[in-house]
């Protein structure tokens, strides 16, 4: 009796204790400080610029990101550099955050370990083992530390092994590494929740203590399965000086003009709310599979949630201007989606579906959906970006025979080389290798083979894509 | 999708939105539409220092809304 007493102490102790690792408090909201664009932005000499977005998909999705990684290893430019070494920016998803965070810190270089330390490995089953745990069971009885917060524990173990945001930042000015954005879900307010010091500001909080684990565990809290990671939003008790940056004041009229801007503005402003102390962050997903939305905005717009910086030199994440300007010349967005869309399965039968296949497709369809409607924005921002500069240059030379003295402004600049290159399994030709990829779980978990598989589809989309085939060919690359 | 912004200047210089570095003067460049403000930057030889604009999707590259700021006397322009 006095044995099983003293267990239940120790237990009630150990829960008592369990605690997740609170996001810091920010002294100063600083913008030439911190993980954010403006402060990791690489030199771009020859005016290419390259963005990534990896989705969703747990190991399927990294290990499809890993191919398509592999295969710009291998891409020359004609300048002798190599195609992954010019990857300005990745969006990442879920799955996709877990690659995405690991390049960002290690580079190329990296990529072997990356394949032995998660692509090769059971990060499923040490989730499991982990949660099963004696120590643990007891541990998720504290109300401060629930399954989000082990997983992180077990990614920070098995992948990021103590990496802040702090490192990922150090590692990029000398390694020139991409700016690397992993998204997740703010559940409260249903929208995108980037990683990243310009998102921080706003709760007055200092993004470069928190483990590079947490972040990516958020952005891959699958709903239900894990909970969602909980997040302090100082702004209601500390003033570390964040103020919203001045386009926000024009935005909030915008509600009719355009209500994508007054909402971007509203969400920002929804951080400084008084009530709002605590944020519950879930997979990326639920907002945005593909990790498209953030770069689909720097292209259109130039609101950013950067402060204003009094010198007018740092931005946040928006590239419009360089577009504008032509400092851009070529821009190569390549999106690696690795949903799956498997064979009839409700329809092949008459009986109603049971309660988790229902359950399970109206969770997916909405995302599936966006997604789509996300890689169909990305081919229309593009088209519509080219042919409106290419409008005074289509005027001009229309004119010059009758008027040889006019000039139509705008007319004298070359327009931006745009290649939306969009990788996905539905574009596999081969029936029976695009079932063996749909076939592939959205777990951590690979069988045997199918990181090869991967591998393959990866190859062979990008050999089959035009966009992509014509980027290489317009700048000579081999 | 953006409203393309043009400005006239007698020379080439940044043209501010919202105080970011958005296009260049005597080009039309795009601009998310809505609400913003523009300037020119410094040095401050023109009037007003700053407009309020309300840029559309009317406002193409062929026609767009076009902005004028006056150089001040005694400035170099």
């Amino acid at each position: 009796m006095k044995r099983f007493v003293t267990a239940v102490l120790l237990a009630a102790l150990a829960s008592a204790c369990a605690h997740y690792p609170l996001n810091d408090k920010l002294a100063r909201a600083d913008i030439t400080t911190g993980y954010r664009y403006a402060n990791t932005t690489l030199p771009r000499e020859d005016g290419l610029y390259v963005i990534l977005t990896f989705s969703g998909g747990g190991s399927r999705a990294a290990g499809f990101a890993y191919g398509v990684l592999r295969e710009m290893e291998r891409t020359k430019l004609p300048d002798g550099t190599r195609l992954i070494d010019r990857i300005d920016v990745i969006s990442s998803v879920s799955g996709g955050s877990f690659i995405s965070t690991y390049f960002g810190l290690y580079g190329p270089e990296g990529l072997d370990q990356f394949k032995t330390k998660f692509l090769e490995r059971d990060v499923e089953g040490m989730l499991f083992r982990a949660a099963v745990s004696p120590v643990n069971v007891v541990r998720l009885l504290s109300p401060n530390f629930s399954r989000i917060d082990l997983a992180s524990e077990v990614y920070d173990k098995t992948l990021f092994e103590g990496k802040k945001f702090s490192d990922l930042f150090a590692a990029q000015g000398p390694g020139r590494r991409p700016f690397i954005i992993i998204n997740s879900t703010e559940l409260d307010l249903g929208s995108r929740f980037e990683w990243t010091q310009d998102q921080f500001d706003p709760l007055c909080s200092d993004l470069s203590t928190t483990l590079l684990a947490r972040g990516v565990a958020a952005s891959s809290a699958f709903p239900v399965l894990l909970t969602p990671m909980v997040l302090r939003d100082y702004s209601h008790e500390t003033n570390c000086g964040f103020t919203p940056p001045s386009w926000v004041a024009n935005a909030r009229e915008d509600i009719e003009l355009n209500p994508t801007r007054h909402r971007n503005a509203m969400e920002l402003l929804a951080y400084l709310e008084p009530r709002r102390q605590w944020l519950h962050l879930m997979d990326g997903g639920i907002a945005d599979n593909i990790g498209l939305r953030g770069p689909l905005h720097a292209i259109t717009s130039s609101d950013t949630w950067q402060m204003d910086d009094p010198a007018r030199r740092r931005n946040g994440f928006t590239i419009q201007g360089e577009l504008n300007r032509r400092e851009i010349k070529r821009l190569l967005v390549i999106t690696v989606n690795a949903a799956t869309h498997g064979d009839v399965k409700l329809d092949a039968v008459q009986a109603n579906p049971k309660l988790p296949a229902i359950l399970g497709n109206i969770s997916f369809t909405p995302m599936a959906n966006v997604s789509f409607d996300s890689l169909q924005m990305l081919r229309n921002t593009m088209n519509e970006l080219e042919l409106r500069q290419r409008q005074p240059i289509d005027c001009q030379q229309a004119v010059s025979g009758t008027c040889p003295d006019a000039r139509i402004p705008g007319s004298g600049l070359t327009p931006v080389s745009f290649y939306p290159v969009v990788l996905g399994f539905t574009s596999i030709p081969e029936q029976k290798f695009r079932d063996d990829l749909n076939a592939i779980g959205t777990n951590f978990a690979l069988k045997p083979g199918q990181l090869e598989l991967l591998e393959r589809a990866a190859k062979e989309l990008l050999a089959g894509s035009e966009e992509y085939q014509r980027f290489l060919e317009e700048v000579g690359a081999q | 999708m953006p409203g393309s912004v043009l400005v006239s200047w007698p020379t080439e210089r940044d043209v501010f939105i919202d105080n970011k570095r958005c296009g260049t003067t005597n080009a039309p460049f795009d601009v998310e539409i809505g609400r913003h403000d523009i300037d020119l930057g410094g040095p401050a030889d023109y009037m007003p220092p700053t407009r309020k604009i309300i840029v559309r999707a009317v406002h193409s590259p062929l026609a767009p809304l076009r902005v004028t700021f006056t150089p001040v006397e005694g400035s170099s322009e």
